[in-house]
């Protein structure tokens, strides 16, 4: 070990090779064990690789010695305040020498390391041509019950499982795998079957999985059932009689049902994938095999797995942690709610605060504080509820709370009517001493930073003390000029600091992987990506398209994937992560059509992700800024709220003015906020010439593309598929048929010029209708046209749409009966 | 030919599809999944995909139409096993030893 010395901030070495020391004594808390000054001049040595005869498990064992006396001493090292980064630099070097130390045991080594340790069925992964999954699954650097390590387990059972089924996997069938490998491990059943009722057992699931492949849609929920029954029968079993053959049968059963269960053609919708499930899980909650609680947040698949006898425990834990984890995050996002519109009854009205007076313990601070810390918590709690809630079974959905910068705005507005010293005050009991001295502006930022991610507190604070020097350079040196925020935009969120990954601290940070897969470089993309600031607002800031054409956009951070990957990922110059589309069809027409139409959602109010048509690497292309926080929208209208339905009218308007048919809910986005984002509009206009406004009207069909989001939910609503209360509103469309009322006819014109000139002299899609159109207008042949003709013809279809989207609206929703159609026509 | 992507969904970390949520290998007319475990939510969306439309016969389509925001998928190489399910389960095994 190291001398004492009184070095605070010696680098943490990591020697590989070396004379393994003797496993560190291990200090209990009741000892006196080294100081933080002492933990930072430790090396780690690892063992020397043992030779073909050596002894591995010996090896593996100092190996994991090692981690636990190591993990000892940095605990207490950040226990005694040591300095955070050497602290995670070097655990990041000890994760990186253990992983090297691992990707050198030999493949069978590997192996039965990993059955000593308690996996079951090494020889089934490691299929691959890089490293082996074990070598992840052995290392000590991460805890055992990470869900990348179950992941790994969970699929060698599942492979087992379908060699058992009699299928083949890399050229390995069952015998050939038994033949070399271990015996599979015998199960306790629950029930003293005899050879024939085993056979019964697997004859009666034969015959469920035919019904449930012939069931009508209203009878699968049952047939489902009826085959979670009897799959739970066959695997419960025990028949000493049959020894490992009992076991292989109910293997190749659960393989049997996996399949079918993943498979289901489901109705459009998700909700009748909840339908479907509900039978089995309504048996399994009365059979006690899961309980109500736990069934109301997992989604169908998830409940239908627990459902079932036969899911090994490194599946089922998991899955019950999670839902206790979601129940956990419900609760405390309904007192959450509760507590803030006690304060704010919805997003955008007045904040209820008590005021603000001076003195000692005055409650409106106390209250303000309150309001703020719980805000705080709210919008990324909304956020990550929000990926799994709609899709669950019966968890509910979280009322509608607006977006932290409509917070703010409230915010500002309430707060202008307090004295400034009080606010400075308020803020200094949220934790900002240096608020004492700041400007009215600058306090209520700060207090708003504490729920508003487009607001940075460090970065006001820094502003309000003399310069200091500068911090040390990026990675990525970005180029070029960035545009100034948007006003009420605060500085830009710094990327976030390196923090360990997993369930606790001890789990250190990945290291870069060592390996050349693809799959190992985009490990280091997506680390790289969620470094660098995807926007956190809830809406990206709107540049001029002539200054981001000027920008110099660097590669991210991530190395690259190669010519198999149809988009890239750069950085901006003020280090946001954005994504570059090819435009490998339209010759960049497909990305013209793309920006204009992001622009025209953008003027007309209907919220988009900015879209820019550029060039990139010598290709041109479309490129949008990436929003962090984000989840799919849910393709389930029973999910989608009022706010939803009546975002997704608006929607409407704005696509069909921008003849874009491609609505599908996959195409849209929830923001941290709740608001629904469009975020691919690379069909604008591609339709141009023949499409309708009707529900019927679908022409991606033929290509197993589902239905654009407008349509499912009008098709929902008039067959009771919406949620309770919520309902098909045209007069949502009025806001936006009134701002293409207001967007001058020439603006409108000038805005689809390069989509229109750009569209003709690729020859796209919309080419020949536009043609056709020119050469009926003007009189001459088709093959007379000239491109600058059909381009006009073009411009006079998008603008005679324009003006006629009002009467079109009307007369839409009155044919599809909704009620309110004719305030479309009346209302301004 | 044998050919092969890795099939992503929404990250809400990166706000782009980036995560792996299955591997999807085609011959013809046949083709195989192997799905990353413990992925219900993320992956719900590729297998509603997958369960309502024929794999071999969609995926140049799905490649040209996939928004790279919401979901993605990335041609692999595959690694010629002998049999298209060696091929994906090669190819997800690399996933796993990244620590997907």
């Amino acid at each position: 070990m190291g001398g004492g010395g009184s070095k605070t901030h010696e680098n943490f070495t990591v020697t590989p090779g070396g004379t393994a020391p003797g496993p560190a004594a291990a200090v209990g808390p009741e000892e006196v064990g080294p100081s933080a000054e002492d933990t930072l001049q430790q090396d780690v040595h690892l063992p020397e690789l043992p030779g073909p005869d050596g002894d591995w498990a010996a090896a593996y064992a100092a190996i994991v010695d090692e981690h636990t006396s190591t993990g000892s001493l940095l605990f207490k090292a950040i226990v005694a305040d040591a300095p955070t980064a050497e602290l995670e630099a070097a655990v990041v070097q000890l994760n990186a020498a253990t992983k090297a130390w691992l990707e050198q045991v030999p493949p069978a080594e590997l192996a039965k390391l990993a059955a000593a340790a308690g996996f079951e069925h090494p020889g089934l992964v490691g299929l691959g041509e890089g490293s082996s999954p074990l070598v992840h699954w052995l290392d000590p650097s991460y805890l055992s019950n990470v869900a990348s390590k179950a992941k790994i387990q969970a699929k060698a059972l599942e492979r087992y499982d379908a060699l058992c089924a009699g299928e083949t996997i890399g050229g390995l069938t069952l015998a050939s795998y038994t033949a070399t490998g271990p015996p599979p491990p015998g199960g306790g059943g629950e029930w003293a079957a005899s050879p024939g009722d085993v056979v019964d057992a697997q004859s009666a699931l034969a015959s469920r999985l035919v019904e449930l492949k012939a069931a009508s849609h209203a009878d699968r929920a049952q047939a489902v059932a009826d085959l979670v029954a009897a799959e739970n029968h066959l695997a419960t079993a025990a028949c000493p009689e049959l020894g490992e053959h009992l076991a292989t049968a109910q293997a190749a059963g659960r393989n049997s049902v996996d399949s079918a269960l993943g498979s289901l053609p489901y109705a459009p919708g998700a909700a009748g994938v909840k339908a479907t499930a509900a039978v089995a899980v309504a048996n399994g909650v009365a059979d006690g095999v899961l309980t109500g609680d736990q069934a109301k947040v997992l989604t169908p698949a998830e409940a239908l797995t627990l459902c079932r006898l036969s899911t090994p425990k490194v599946v089922r834990e998991p899955l019950e942690s999670a839902a206790a984890d979601r129940n956990a995050q419900i609760a405390n996002l309904d007192g959450l709610v509760e507590a803030h519109t006690a304060i704010q009854a919805s997003p955008g009205t007045p904040l209820s605060l008590p005021a603000l007076s001076g003195g000692v313990g005055d409650p409106g601070k106390a209250a303000l504080a309150s309001f703020a810390g719980d805000a705080g918590q709210l919008y990324p709690l909304v956020s990550a509820t929000s990926s799994w809630r709609r899709a669950a079974l019966d968890a509910g959905s979280t009322p509608y709370v607006g977006s932290p910068e409509e917070l703010t705005t409230s915010f500002r507005a309430w707060a202008k009517t307090q004295k400034l010293n009080d606010l400075r005050e308020a803020a200094f009991t949220l934790g900002h001493p240096e608020a004492l001295t700041a400007t009215r502006a600058q306090t209520q930022n700060l207090i708003a930073a504490s729920w508003d991610p487009a607001l940075n507190a460090t970065a006001i604070t820094a502003s309000l003390k003399p310069a200091k020097p500068k911090p040390p350079v990026k990675p990525s040196s970005p180029t070029g000029k960035p545009a100034a925020p948007a006003k009420g935009v605060g500085p830009p969120v710094k990327p976030a600091a390196i923090k360990p990954t997993g369930p606790t601290s001890s789990s250190p940070v990945p290291p870069g992987p060592s390996g050349k897969t693809w799959a190992a470089k985009h490990l280091q993309l997506v680390e790289a990506l969620k470094h660098h600031n995807a926007s956190t607002a809830d809406l990206p800031s709107r540049f001029d398209p002539a200054a981001v054409s000027a920008w110099t956009f660097t590669p991210g951070s991530g190395p690259s994937l190669g010519g198999a990957h149809t988009k890239s990922f750069h950085t901006a110059p003020d280090g946001s992560s954005w994504m570059f589309k090819p435009d490998k069809t339209g010759g960049g027409a497909r990305a013209h059509a793309e920006a204009a139409a992001s622009d025209i959602f953008h003027k007309v109010g209907v919220p988009s992700v900015p879209v820019y048509a550029r060039t990139v690497g010598g290709k041109t292309g479309s490129i949008q800024p990436l929003l962090a926080g984000t989840t799919n929208l849910g393709s389930d209208p029973a999910s989608w709220s009022q706010a939803d339905v009546d975002a997704v009218v608006r929607y409407h308007v704005a696509a069909w003015a921008c003849g874009d048919h491609d609505g599908k809910p996959d195409n849209l986005l929830r923001t941290a906020g709740g608001g629904v984002v469009p975020v691919d509009q690379g069909q604008a206009f591609k339709f141009f010439g023949r499409d309708k406004l009707s529900t019927a009207y679908h022409p991606n069909s033929s290509h197993g593309v589902g239905q654009a989001v407008f349509h499912q939910a009008y098709k929902a609503a008039k067959a009771g598929g919406l949620a309770k209360g919520v309902t098909v509103r045209p007069e949502a469309s009025l806001p936006v048929l009134a701002a293409f009322e207001r967007l001058p006819d020439a603006s409108y014109r000038a805005l689809l010029t390069p989509t229109a000139t750009e569209g003709a002299k690729h020859r796209v899609h919309w080419y020949e209708p536009m043609r056709a159109r020119a050469a009926k207008t003007l009189g001459k042949t088709p093959a007379a046209v000239t491109d600058t003709e059909v381009a006009d013809a073009f411009l006079d279809s998008a603008i005679e749409r324009k003006q006629g989207l009002r009467g079109a609206f009307a007369k839409f929703f009155a044919g599809e009966g909704f009620a309110g159609a004719g305030t479309i026509t009346k209302v301004a | 030919m044998r050919r092969a992507w890795a099939l992503l969904a929404h990250d809400p970390a990166t706000g782009a599809a980036t995560r792996p949520v299955a591997v999807l290998a085609v011959e013809g007319a046949d083709s195989v999944v192997s799905w990353v475990p413990l992925e219900h939510v993320a992956g719900a969306d590729w297998r509603a995909r997958l369960a309502s439309a024929d794999p071999a016969g969609n995926v140049d389509t799905w490649v040209e139409g996939a928004n790279g925001v919401v979901w993605d998928l990335v041609e692999l190489t595959p690694p010629g096993t002998p049999d298209l399910r060696g091929d994906a389960e090669a190819l997800l095994d690399d996933f796993l030893a990244a620590g997907t």
